[in-house]
């Protein structure tokens, strides 16, 4: 039985905003079961990383979680700082979107991996390069003594990312929440980063923050689908892609190259101006009156698949 | 038309005595009037520095440019600048091409006063027509750069390219920052003004499925020099460099054993097993009737008839 290592329930973020804090993002209920990964995608600005961010207690200073992000049966949301910064890289850790700035310029990249093993497990000296090398051995990078000693800015995009995966794994943590690993990498460096990940994931939980539909299906188990700060669809990869129960789960799948390049027509909303009613009503092709009004709850179509539509396709 | 003619550009390495880096080793290549052309290869292999050397950002170490009639290379300073507007590059980050401290009309409005010396707000009355152009939703006028999403302001930079009229565009990776819906609007947006215009394009990019969707011509880079290129369907399907062969692999079903995104599973299972006879027997015949492997385009699509 596969049960779940994460959940949140009925979360949602106040943020700072032009006009003054206002709620952004939510209600989200997401779930990540404890083996295998989550996929979670939508277009920019529907609140991905936002939620990733929460998730981890690092919300930019202004704004503020409310509900419950479970995880492994404790409330995240009610810990302290001092007790979630144990948590964090030891049992959730985080693969950044850009490893060229999330990376430190002036450490090299054993420093940085290294820094997670001191903290959490007390290892140091040789014990602590040996652990490193290997973690940087079973990347697959082909001289890790080398990667070891440089400092990031001498590393290809690929290594760079290489080594973020690396410093995520050091502690062998629960959970990854990973932040568009493949974005601008060339079709072998994605491969290879993708099959990384796979590797990576067994006996533990990811979750695939992603734009890359056909990365997010060649690894992933199951699918979350945000739109405008909201979960609109959950359920099997496999199920979803092959016949998506929201319009806009379908309207996104419409527009990647393999299923004609057909863009969404329309923005989607600011979150800051939300319309009432359904949030993707203004862009929906089956919308009427009613779905304009009333805003859709989530509801279950079959065992995991979860759709907020009052008139799934 | 633009002619590219053994194009070079090599960089000293910081150390004397080490041997220059062959960025650009001897590029040749024509682009029509009109034509869509892909640039594809891995990272590092010289794509970036192509683009730059030909728009003369970055002078060529020898080789030669001619773009309708006038050879780029051989210009002066100041006979470069009179050229410039005539080709344009579109970035991969789009939100640094703008001005932050600019409202997004001011900076698509900016040619027209630079180019025709003509008041801001008559040079706004002119960039409208180029927005619309290019999709861009007038209502975000404006607004600005960081208030709006990427594909938005990719929009509108692609609004200000074509108000210089230009015969050639370059796009560097200018959709591998968007997400899905967006890239979907500015493939198109480029298709159009491609077709509508007779801009030539020129567009790198590491995604394989789109270029093949999109383009008439896709080349490929290998270590400087373009190694292969030809229409989609034969880049694709039967792709003879080795260079080109792994990405296309990899692009298609290997990425994992699950049938790519769009295919349905009768055509990922017709061709995977002409992939094993492939593999087995060393040839390259493609069986009747099958789809590519991930874009599930047919030869004949529209996109390809239209120029032949």
């Amino acid at each position: 039985m596969n049960s779940e290592l994460l959940a949140t329930r009925k979360l949602s973020i106040r943020m700072c905003s032009c006009s003054g804090p206002q709620t952004l993002i939510g209600p989200v209920d997401l779930s990540v079961p404890e083996k295998g990964i989550t996929a979670l995608v939508g277009e920019s600005g529907c609140g991905k990383t936002v939620v990733s961010l929460a998730i981890l207690g690092l919300l930019p200073a202004g704004s503020e979680a409310k509900g419950v992000i479970s995880f492994n049966g404790t409330d995240l949301l009610s810990l302290k700082e001092k007790e979630l910064r144990e948590m964090r890289g030891k049992e959730i850790a985080y693969i950044p979107q850009n490893p060229a700035t999330a990376l430190t310029p002036v450490l090299s990249a054993e420093d940085q991996i290294a820094e997670t093993l001191y903290y959490h497990e007390g290892l140091t000296g040789a014990s602590l390069h040996r652990k490193v090398i290997s973690l940087l051995e079973s990347m697959g990078l082909y001289n890790p003594e080398h990667v070891a000693r440089s400092c990031p800015h001498t590393l290809s995009g690929g290594m760079r990312r290489r080594v973020a995966i690396a410093a995520a794994l050091a502690c062998s943590p629960r959970l990854i929440i990973a932040d568009e690993p493949t974005s601008g990498l060339d079709s072998r460096t994605r491969k290879n980063v993708l099959d990384l990940l796979g590797r990576s994931s067994e006996g533990r939980a990811m979750l695939l923050i992603t734009h890359d539909l056909e990365a997010a299906l060649s690894v992933s188990d199951r699918i979350t689908v945000m739109y405008a700060g909201e979960v609109v669809e959950t359920g099997d990869i496999m199920d979803v892609f092959d016949s998506p129960a929201h319009p806009y789960t379908r309207a996104l799948l419409s527009a990647t190259p393999s299923r004609g390049l057909i863009p969404i027509p329309g923005n989607s909303p600011l979150l800051s101006t939300i319309p009432e009613g359904c949030r993707f009503a203004p862009r929906c092709p089956h919308s009427t009156a009613r779905c304009r009004l009333r805003h859709p709850s989530l509801t279950r179509l079959s065992g995991t698949r979860v759709v907020r539509c009052d008139m799934p396709c | 038309m633009l002619t590219v003619t053994g194009l070079v550009r090599h960089f000293q390495a910081m150390h004397s005595g080490s041997v220059p880096v062959r960025a650009v080793d001897g590029v040749s290549f024509t682009l029509a009037d009109g034509e869509l052309v892909g640039l594809t290869g891995e990272s590092g292999c010289g794509k970036s520095t192509l683009a730059r050397t030909l728009l003369r950002l970055v002078e060529p170490t020898s080789g030669t440019v001619e773009l309708d009639g006038t050879q780029v290379t051989a210009l002066s300073r100041s006979g470069l600048r009179k050229f410039r507007p005539r080709m344009q590059l579109i970035s991969q980050d789009p939100e640094s091409a703008f001005n932050p401290r600019n409202k997004i009309g001011e900076s698509v409005a900016e040619p027209f006063r630079v180019l025709h010396g003509v008041s801001l707000k008559k040079a706004i009355e002119m960039s409208e027509d180029y927005l619309s152009m290019a999709g861009f939703d007038m209502e975000l006028v404006e607004r600005y750069p960081f208030e709006l999403s990427g594909g938005q302001i990719q929009r509108a930079a692609v609004a200000r390219a074509l108000a210089c009229r230009p015969s050639l565009i370059v796009a560097d990776e200018p959709t591998s920052s968007l997400d899905p819906s967006a890239q979907a609007q500015i493939a198109q947006t480029f298709q159009r003004i491609n077709s509508e215009h007779g801009i030539s394009l020129l567009w790198i990019s590491h995604d394989l499925p789109l270029l093949s969707c999109v383009c008439d011509r896709i080349a490929v880079m290998h270590a400087g020099k373009i190694v292969e290129c030809g229409p989609p369907g034969d880049i694709t399907i039967r792709p003879v460099h080795h260079a080109t062969r792994s990405p296309t692999d990899i692009m298609s079903a290997t990425l994992s054993d699950r049938p790519p995104v769009g295919v349905l599973n009768e055509e990922f299972y017709r061709e995977s097993q002409y992939r094993a006879a492939r593999d087995s027997s060393g040839t390259t015949v493609r069986p009747q009737n099958t789809y590519s492997p991930f874009t599930g385009l047919q030869t004949d699509d529209k996109t390809r008839s239209r120029h032949t």
